[in-house]
């Protein structure tokens, strides 16, 4: 079956890639450039863990402008990298276009990398959006797409746990696109609480 | 960033892990192959029979009966 992958280069959508690969469906990984401070080392990211563990290369679709004129901490320096991390629509462009992307290459499925909800940040990160995207872009384009959570039931200490099994390395997911992860924005928190948490069981 | 360290979890919880996520990979959809069928009017017999199978919910298939939406000059 085909399977069109969110994939960003972090540790959540590579760890969702592998899973996939081993359920043996024909992957169409999909990266986008929303104009994320973090887009290039977060691409580098991706196509090195794709051929690392031997999954096809991404295709990257650059949708910079988004960013450009949609203000948020994730694309705009001089707003606070944790504090304004809200970037509206973003998993909104992100599922349709690989809705966009699933129509194109025939597949009916499309994966995105998100965490339990019980932590949300977001409202656009819970099985209830979810759900109702679905809806929206199977009848948007008349084609039934639908939506795989397969991280949906994990924390990010689960998701490290397995990732280790997988032997998956060299992720990128900073906010800030800087070599050095900053430690202060929600995806490096969430990563080190995660791994304070771990170091404690 | 993200994993790093090399700790050796307790492979019951990798193996936990590994079937939740496993499960959910299971209610993905198969792909559709779409096949136009035309009948005359007088193979009312097998139009009939087709109609029997679109009846049945465990059968994998889909009919859509396109005659009710266009209209045939």
């Amino acid at each position: 079956m085909k399977l069109v992958t969110l994939v960003s280069g972090g540790i959540d959508s590579t760890l969702m890639s592998i899973l996939a690969k081993e359920q043996k469906f024909e992957l169409f990984p999909l990266f986008i450039d929303y104009g994320q401070l973090g887009s290039k080392l977060e691409w580098e990211a991706c196509v090195y863990n794709h051929l690392h563990h031997k999954l096809p290369v991404p295709k990257k679709m650059v949708l910079r402008g988004f960013g450009k004129l949609i203000h948020s901490g994730l694309t705009d320096k001089k707003l606070r990298i944790k504090e304004d991390a809200f970037l509206p629509g973003r998993n909104s462009l992100f599922l349709l276009s690989a809705g966009s992307y699933a129509y194109q290459v025939r597949s009916q499925n499309i994966a995105i990398g998100l965490l339990t909800d019980e932590f949300k940040l977001f409202a656009d990160q819970t099985r209830g959006f979810i759900s109702t995207a679905e809806k929206f872009i199977s009848m948007e384009m008349d084609y039934e797409v639908k939506i795989l959570t397969p991280l949906m039931d994990f924390n990010k200490a689960e998701v490290i746990k397995l990732a280790e099994s997988k032997k998956i390395s060299k992720t990128y997911s900073c906010h800030a696109g800087n070599v050095k992860p900053c430690g202060k924005c929600i995806s490096c928190l969430e990563i080190e609480n995660a791994l304070k948490n771990l170091n404690q069981e | 960033m993200g994993g790093g360290g090399s700790n050796n979890y307790d492979t019951r919880i990798i193996d936990r892990l590994s079937k939740v996520a496993q499960d959910s990979f299971k209610s993905a959809q198969p792909e559709k192959r779409n096949v136009f069928i035309s009948f005359d009017h007088r193979d009312v017999g097998d139009i009939n029979l087709l109609r029997g199978q679109a009846s049945n919910d465990i059968l994998k298939v889909e009919f859509v009966k396109e005659s009710d939406r266009l209209q045939l000059l």
